[in-house]
């Protein structure tokens, strides 16, 4: 019977139209990846062992980069600096969020918004209003105790600002989730508070703990944009490949240490996609909320870190706003809108401004697009099962890439000579590419999880109602996810607003950035132009957010009727 | 004899190494109800899905009214499929879900209205239509999946578990109603389920399935009272299943006690395992009017409204333990109680056989 | 016939709309951002058919910018670079030899001895210091008077400077120093800077206007920038260090391989012309065109006579040397300094 069944001629599937049409989706969007990711990473692996008039040199690059200890010593540095601040964030960002969590504190929504703030801003912007307050001329000068802010005491403050957000959300997951039975079986066993804390409440949120920090750690060790303004002549890696790359232009080098950028990034990858399972596979449908009861001791000490926290947050936007509208810093503080003039400074004035809301219209619309489109075909095409695990792999890769690295992955890339997309170097629309490729795997995992959520069986009824594909996919599947594409769309507009790490590489005189301009109106000593501008960043970030959060609410009460019970 | 509507010939299917579907064939009729039935892991979802192009078989072969679907993907198959969660599109109206398939074919829109009227009113939901599902029980919504699946008039329809997410109440009452259904329109229908009540209940022929391959293909009477082995005697209804020896043409010895058997086969001396419905034991209470009988004690009782379960041992018994299903009405005649002593009436008829120290599922 | 009409119809349209049309020149330039505005509007008032798009960075970012794209280049004209990296690159045959329109009426020694000249001056850029005052008031920190002043121990952290690989106004300052003192005695002298320096950093203004925003009291810097911050109301004096300061040429050239020859000649011949040398006198107070010059508001007082005899051959030749001894020396510190 076995040996029938084998000698039987083995069935191959007829592809009907919607196989056809998801299958070649499927590729397409495959190719779009490999062309926007894959070719431009595999290319500048191949530019880093090359010389500068292209000759294959193997591993001399690197040997030149480790025998100059100048330049070496940046990786120690960058090491460190990055621990230093990670550890510093994580710690806050834990008492943070037990704070919102577990205990009984006020206006915890209120003091949730504030946390979230730093996300709307350029990592700039931090390090600007760092500066005002604790430089030479800063208010707050005397805390520093005589160290000078221009170095990895600002660094480190910088970027524990601007990551405090996205270590909070992770950690907030993970601290949001516990169940409230342990606690009762804790207690019920006699266990003091410590060791309840300890085994119950630390062990259960660890893996988000462990997310959190590998998270952090990279979104650091590759940021720029904080030690370009407060590093002073404290070196980092990322600083490193800007002055490789666009203060000597030699990309070669800048592609060694992108290389370098890529391991922690890479291992980061790895750690929270693990973290990421186990968290999820240790929460069980049966878990109790946990109602945290008032205690008074634990409620004060809460109250009083989110609040020094959040006034912290609210001080340095506050700082930058007021350095941006004030006539002459320090010496003349009366208020004037003459920093909003862009026309006198570097970065390409009010149209890069333009120029930003224009990439970020762009990205959001056409990046929600691609990325909805392409979880959709990953997650339901029915064959070509090989290529769909591959586009996932491909859509998961950005997360792993600095923005730096990919951003010098395009000049290699868009910029070959033979390319037939040479045409776009320099273009808007290029920007619009390497922001979504920057920020693909965030989009591309929100749209999963909600196609997930969707009964798994309707293309299946679909099929068997003989409806195409599109047909459902139109006027069912898309109507259902509106909410998770709205998000995927604000996602890529404010990354596309903040951003500077890809797109610093790549922007032309015609296509100048607003988050650039910080950059370089900073670098020229203009740096309440750069305030100025950061801080019309942020009012647009948080507009568009108001405006997410309006259209959100309209859009359910006319398309989501059914949600109505 | 008519050629059947549906040919399952030879299916296999193979994920990598794991066999989840091994060599099955199987021919349904038309206008026909056929439950696949079996423990979860048997297979009975993977043939669904190869029958309708949801999941494509590895080998073997798939017949549609004639026509060699075996390798088409759904849409150029004929069925229509209902699934345990509904699988309603919550953004649109009732009325549009059952429409959905219609307005796919380019019908006119007055008919298209027609036919959904018509549907609603088949399902008993005529008000329905401008709801949206959530607005919906349970039960109403798997009405209107299956009325969506009937709009277009399939050849077959596919049911994989549609009632498994309903409650008891729901469910015993939805049962009836598919099944009417069902004769009323007489589409040749699947159903899977893993409830053997509900297949007894509904089908006109129960597939019962076990890892990948068929263990019984017939009637509900058939199944139950004529179990082709163990597994099928075990898995559908409740059975006693009592180490026995065989001694002799038409006895078994069972504990203590000698009782005819009509079941064949098996020479004399050979170890048994016999199997006895709790329904079919007639409990006599101290009187033993029957020939074929043997006493035991009763250990528990336990009441279930219509009858009792009791639960046998000792006396002739011995070791062993035996269920039964005692009327309640007989037991008040009885006066039974726990820890009396009573004869039990085994009719040769209702006693099969199996082999000895077969494993079971 | 009537197709004919049509056609020729067609063709005059066509040449009306080229006329009408805009030349877009590509123009790399490390001309300071606050006077481009100017400049593209005096250029395009007197060639209306000309539109200048302007490639503004930093001397050296600009430099290494036309060496990276020298397989494929770029910018149409290369307008406003210091003179030390355009015979740099006037040496690997980047430019087309052109003589503006009244070019002979220029300062030879500001012209490329070539005939035609390959770059043609406009206007040197002067090394200054900007000193902040009311900061320095407060530091009890004393006015530096030359270079040498600002080794002394109490400006420890006090100073500021470009960083010469990215900066031309960093790097005429390193060259000044060697070309005045020597090698030996310049590195030493930077040695000891080094010591005082709080921060190197990426462009020339900065030093300046860090220097008038007080986060450094004394920035090294040029003189444009401090009288601008002057004007604008910073408290900062412009100082010409007394041993002599160093300078560099603006200049211009055309790039070779350019497809809008014509116009990026136009704007040599503009830019070569008396009016532009008014323009460039309006922030400069040297300018290549003999006679045009006026002093100009918030300039040190004789900075002019301390400009040393500056050698650009010798600086285009040792450009890249001298920047790879500096970056060896001082870039890349690890310890931030106090």
């Amino acid at each position: 019977m076995a040996e029938l069944a084998l000698a039987a001629p083995r069935i191959r599937p007829r592809l009907g139209r919607d196989e056809w049409l998801m299958g070649g989706g499927l590729l397409v969007l495959a190719l779009y990846l490999a062309v926007t990711l894959l070719l431009p990473l595999a290319l500048m692996l191949a530019k880093s062992a090359q010389d500068r008039d292209g000759a294959f040199v193997g591993l001399a690059n690197f040997a030149r980069y480790f025998g100059n200890p100048a330049l070496s010593g940046t990786v120690g540095n960058s090491l460190w600096v990055s621990a230093l601040a990670t550890a510093i964030t994580i710690a806050l960002a834990f008492g943070y969020a037990y704070a919102l969590n577990r205990s009984r504190i006020p206006f915890k929504g209120l003091f949730r918004l504030v946390a979230m703030l730093p996300l709307l801003a350029p990592s700039l912007l931090p390090a600007i209003a760092l500066v005002y307050l604790f430089g030479n001329q800063g208010v707050l000068k005397g805390w520093l105790f005589g160290e000078s802010i221009y170095g990895p005491i600002g660094i480190v403050i910088g970027s524990v600002f601007w990551t405090f957000p996205h270590a909070l959300i992770l950690i907030s997951t993970a601290l949001g989730t516990a169940d409230a039975r342990l606690y009762e079986a804790s207690e019920s066993l006699g266990a003091s508070r410590w060791r309840t804390f300890t085994t119950v409440t630390l062990s259960g949120a660890r893996y988000g703990l462990i997310s959190a920090l590998f998270v952090v750690f990279t979104l650091i060790i590759t940021d720029f944009g904080v030690p370009k303004v407060v590093g002073g002549p404290f070196n980092m890696l990322a600083t490193d490949i800007y002055k490789q790359v666009v203060g000597q232009q030699n990309f070669q080098m800048g592609a060694v240490v992108s290389l370098l950028l890529l391991l922690p990034a890479v291992l980061a990858f790895f750690v929270e996609r693990w973290a990421q399972q186990r968290q999820i596979s240790s929460l069980s449908s049966r878990a109790v909320p946990y109602q945290p009861k008032p205690r008074r001791s634990r409620d004060r000490l809460a109250l009083v870190l989110v609040v020094t926290v959040a006034v912290m947050i609210l001080g340095v936007f506050g700082m930058a706003a007021f350095a941006s509208l004030a006539k002459l810093w320090p010496y003349d503080l009366s208020p004037s809108l003459r920093h909003y003039d862009f026309s006198a400074t570097d970065g390409g004035s009010w149209a890069s401004y333009g120029n930003s809301i224009r990439l970020g219209l762009y990205t959001a619309a056409f990046g929600s697009l691609v990325v909805f489109i392409g979880a959709y075909l990953v997650e339901k095409t029915r064959v070509a099962k090989p290529l769909r695990t591959a586009t996932h792999l491909l859509a998961l890769i950005p997360m792993a890439v600095p923005g730096m690295v990919l951003g010098l992955a395009y000049i290699f890339f868009f910029n070959a000579p033979g390319n037939p997309l040479n045409f776009l170097y320099g273009t808007m629309a290029m920007l619009v590419l390497a922001t979504i490729a920057h920020f693909y795997t965030v989009g591309h995992l929100t749209a999963l999880t909600a196609l997930k959520q969707l009964d798994p069986e309707f293309e299946s009824v679909s099929a068997a109602l003989k409806a195409p594909f599109y047909r459902t996919f139109w006027r069912v599947t898309t109507p259902l996810c509106l909410p998770a594409v709205l998000d995927i769309a604000l996602y890529f507009f404010i990354n596309a607003m903040t951003t500077v790490s890809a797109v610093v590489f790549l922007y032309s005189p015609d296509t100048t950035l607003a988050s650039v301009a910080v950059l370089n109106m900073d670098d020229a000593g203009d740096t309440a132009p750069a305030a100025a501008m950061a801080m019309l960043i942020v009012v647009t970030c948080a507009g568009v957010r108001l405006l997410h959060v309006g259209l959100s609410r309209e859009l359910l009460n006319r398309t989501q009727v059914w949600r109505r019970r | 004899m008519t050629t059947p509507y549906l040919r399952v010939r030879n299916v296999t299917k193979r994920f990598g190494h794991f066999t989840a579907l091994d060599d099955v064939s199987i021919d349904i009729h038309r206008g026909e109800f056929v439950c696949f039935l079996g423990p979860s892991g048997c297979g009975k979802t993977t043939l669904l899905r190869a029958i309708s192009g949801l999941d494509i078989q590895t080998h073997g072969a798939v017949e549609q009214d004639g026509r060699d679907i075996s390798a088409l993907p759904p849409a150029q198959r004929d069925f229509g499929i209902v699934f345990q969660s509904y699988a309603l599109f919550q953004n649109l109206t009732v009325a549009a879900n059952i429409a959905y398939g219609l307005e796919n074919r380019k019908r006119p829109k007055a008919e298209i209205q027609r036919r959904v009227t018509e549907l609603l009113e088949l399902i008993g939901l005529p008000e329905s239509g401008p709801k949206y599902p959530g607005q919906l029980s349970g039960g109403q919504q798997q009405r209107v999946a299956l009325a969506r699946a009937l709009a277009v008039s399939p050849g077959l329809l596919l049911l994989d578990e549609p009632l498994s997410a309903l409650d008891a109440k729901v469910r015993a009452h939805l049962r009836d109603e598919i099944k009417i259904l069902q004769r009323r329109l007489g589409i040749t229908t699947i159903m899977i389920t893993h409830d053997q009540e509900e297949a007894i209940s509904m089908a006109d022929r129960i597939v019962v399935m076990r890892g990948g391959r068929i263990e019984q293909i017939g009637a509900p009477l058939e199944i139950y009272h004529r179990p082709a082995n163990l597994f099928v005697a075990e898995f559908i209804g409740a059975m006693n299943l009592l180490p026995a020896t065989r001694i002799g043409y038409g006895e078994i010895q069972l504990g203590s006690a000698r009782l005819a058997c009509a079941a064949e086969g098996y020479a004399p001396g050979a170890a048994v395992r016999a199997a006895v419905r709790p329904e079919d034991i007639v409990c006599t209470g101290k009187t033993n009017g029957h020939a074929n009988s043997l006493r035991a004690e009763v250990r528990e009782m336990e009441f279930m409204g219509p009858f009792f379960w009791l639960s046998l041992g000792g006396g002739e018994l011995g070791e062993h333990r035996l269920r039964a299903q005692l009327p309640s009405q007989r037991a008040r005649d009885l006066d039974l109680r726990a820890n009396d002593a009573t004869h039990l009436h085994i009719p040769a008829e209702r006693i099969r056989l199996f082999p000895h120290g077969v494993g079971h599922g | 016939m009537k197709v004919a009409t049509v056609l020729g119809a067609l063709a005059l349209a066509g040449v009306a709309l080229t006329a009408q049309a805009k030349t877009e020149l590509r123009v790399y330039t490390a001309v300071e951002a606050d006077e481009l505005a100017k400049f593209k509007q005096a250029i395009e008032a007197d060639n209306p058919d000309l539109d200048i798009q302007w490639v503004r960075d930093s001397t050296g970012i600009i430099t290494a910018k036309l060496l990276a794209e020298k397989a494929n280049p770029q910018a149409d004209v290369v307008w406003g670079l210091a003179v030390t990296s355009l015979k740099f690159l006037a040496d690997q045959d980047y430019f087309q030899a052109y003589a503006p329109k009244g070019v002979e009426q220029l300062e030879p020694k500001y012209v490329d001895s070539a005939k035609p000249p390959r770059w043609v001056g406009q206007r040197a850029w002067v090394a200054a210091l900007c000193f902040n005052a009311v900061e320095a008031e407060k530091a009890k920190l004393p006015q530096p008077a030359s270079w040498q002043d600002l080794l002394k121990p109490e400006f420890k952290g006090k100073v500021v400077m470009p960083n010469p690989s990215s900066s031309g106004t960093g790097f005429l300052d390193v060259s000044a120093w060697i070309q005045m003192w020597g090698e030996e005695k310049a590195w030493k002298f930077m040695d000891g800077l080094h010591e005082n320096i709080a921060q190197y950093t990426h462009s020339g203004s900065k030093p300046c206007k860090m220097a008038a925003a007080g986060e450094a009291p004394v920035g090294i810097s040029f003189a444009y920038r401090g009288a601008q911050e002057k004007s604008k109301g910073a408290p900062v004096e412009v100082i010409a260090p007394s041993e002599g300061v160093g300078w560099d040429l603006e200049a211009f050239a055309i790039v070779k391989g350019t497809q809008k020859l014509e116009a990026a000649q136009q704007l040599a011949d503009w830019s070569a012309s008396r009016k532009a040398n008014e323009i460039y006198n309006e922030g400069y107070a040297v300018v290549a065109m003999p006679g045009v010059a006026k002093p100009v508001p918030n300039y040190p007082e004789g900075i002019a006579e301390k400009m040393i005899k500056n050698d650009f051959e010798w600086a285009a030749k040792n450009r890249e040397t001298i920047l790879s001894e500096w970056t060896k020396r001082y870039d890349g510190k690890s310890e931030p300094k106090k």
